[in-house]
């Protein structure tokens, strides 16, 4: 187990130092606007803060972080059909500077939500689907669908040995 | 464009977003005030809109818990039909109108759900589910099969018949639904099905929660039931617990029936969302699909993303939510 520090909240900001930047880039693929994201991180935070659970191991707490971010960014943008004022807010400047990321990053923004979300744990993160699979709670099957789907609106061509 | 070409740009694309030093000196300020003790604070949101759009009568409406919970930050006033809004209340009722694409010229764009259009009305992602392996058999015939081609920057002439957000797939009627409400996508894949609902809830005027909850069949079709807290939902900890208080669960179906509607963006401009006070029910009917419905303690219940909440009749409301203790 973790989580023995003597200051409340030095375990969280240690997990920020080391999740943060992962947490908000998750959100801003979310939400597409870096001070909606920001905040999604610092609400995660305080949710660690606030729920203090017990995590196994460095991968039980990352998994859990991502989780719970994802949640509350679909919690957010549950709330209606949410307009944003400015597209890709945060985005462009980063990757501005070649055309091409920034048509990538435009074609994951176009997608809907839920293929969003698996395709950057997958592509960005790395993570196998079966590991998207636990972080997700959802069927591996359901990874494996989403991740079809988003290759089929991305239009990817796969290649080499296929990790289904 | 092929697949490690994507990997390569979407990483390095992801890699040059960077957080501000705000967001952790906002973290560390949001530490601190929640180590403070505080009280609740109250938004006068429902003071101010009624003042707004010259409402001076009392609210139609109570709070019905009580003392608000630890975590509550605002509390909303549903307001009576006719406060504005993108789902508008009427004398008739609540009107949804017709999904739309923002106007390009505005810079704007709308955050995308999985959606198909048909019979030019835009079907979206459903609040209710189904696994796949029931899939086949609440399978009806098939309606036709999309083409794709929509996406955040579409125009509202590329909504044609059968166009989509979800790559090319077969969309079918579902079995005992009608098919101006339900749709379903399936496909077999390698001996694997892959089933989604798609709904019609925009577009229509809302009366009761009949012309809702009626198109869902749900009296007398609920096998099981369960709930789950709030903070097992938000924390993704899927810790469901049996409704079994079979009365309360009949009484509260009952009443969803003749429920008053109420435009959503008042109330979740009033911050409803705020408030921790809520539970999440799963109705499991006896098709195998799964209805989710999210109740809100002020008396409020809310079918998926339908912009529109239900407020139902107080006793048959609290008895359920009553019945919902860990």
């Amino acid at each position: 187990m973790q989580r023995s520090m003597t200051r409340p909240g030095q375990h969280v900001m240690k997990s920020y130092e080391q999740y943060a930047e992962m947490l908000f880039r998750i959100a801003l693929v979310h939400l597409g606007s870096r001070e909606d994201a920001e905040e999604a991180t610092q609400d995660t935070f305080i949710k660690l803060m606030e729920k203090a659970p017990a995590f196994q191991d460095e991968e039980h707490q990352k998994a859990w972080l991502i989780r719970v971010i994802t949640n509350h960014c679909k919690n957010l943008l549950g709330r209606g059909w949410r307009k944003r004022e400015v597209k890709l807010e945060g985005m462009e400047p980063a990757a501005a500077g070649n055309p091409e990321e920034l048509a990538v990053l435009q074609l994951v923004m176009a997608m809907p939500v839920k293929y969003r979300t698996v395709i950057h744990l997958y592509y960005y993160e790395d993570y196998p689907i079966q590991k998207i699979s636990e972080i997700l709670r959802i069927s591996e099957s359901a990874v494996k669908m989403r991740l079809r789907r988003g290759r089929q609106l991305l239009k990817l061509e796969l290649e080499g040995a296929e990790s289904e | 464009m092929n697949e490690e070409q994507f990997r390569t740009n979407y990483k390095k694309a992801v890699d040059g977003m960077k957080a501000s030093d705000e967001m952790k000196r906002g973290l560390a300020d949001k530490m601190e005030q929640k180590r403070r003790p505080r009280k609740p604070v109250y938004i006068a949101a429902s003071v101010l809109l009624a003042a707004g759009i010259g409402l001076a009568g009392p609210s139609i409406w109570q709070q019905l818990n009580g003392p608000a919970a630890p975590a509550q930050v605002a509390q909303v006033t549903p307001q009576s039909p006719g406060t504005g809004g993108s789902a508008a209340g009427t004398a008739a009722g609540v009107v949804i109108p017709k999904i739309e694409l923002p106007d390009k010229d505005t810079g704007a764009s709308a955050d995308m759900v999985a959606l198909v259009v048909y019979k030019g009305n835009v079907y979206t992602q459903a609040a209710t589910r189904i696994d796949a392996a029931d899939a086949a058999a609440l399978r009806g015939e098939k309606l036709g099969r999309t083409s794709g081609g929509i996406d955040e920057w579409s125009s509202q002439e590329d909504y044609t018949e059968l166009a989509s957000n979800i790559g090319e797939t077969d969309i079918y009627a579902v079995n005992g639904y009608g098919s101006d409400f339900l749709v379903m996508s399936y496909n077999e894949i390698d001996g694997q099905v892959y089933a989604d609902l798609y709904e019609h809830t925009n577009g229509i005027t809302i009366n009761s929660g009949a012309d809702l909850f009626g198109k869902l069949n749900l009296q007398g079709r609920v096998a099981s039931a369960d709930w789950e807290s709030f903070a097992s939902w938000n924390n993704g900890l899927q810790e469901l617990a049996p409704l079994s208080d079979s009365t309360a669960l009949e009484g509260f179906l009952t009443a969803l029936d003749t429920a008053t509607p109420l435009a959503a963006e008042p109330l979740t401009e009033q911050g409803i969302y705020d408030s921790e006070d809520r539970k999440i029910i799963y109705l499991q009917l006896d098709d195998k699909a799964e209805v989710q419905l999210t109740l809100f303690g002020q008396g409020l219940v809310r079918y998926g993303n339908a912009p529109v909440f239900f407020e139902v009749e107080s006793g048959a409301f609290q008895a359920l939510w009553n019945s919902m203790t860990p």
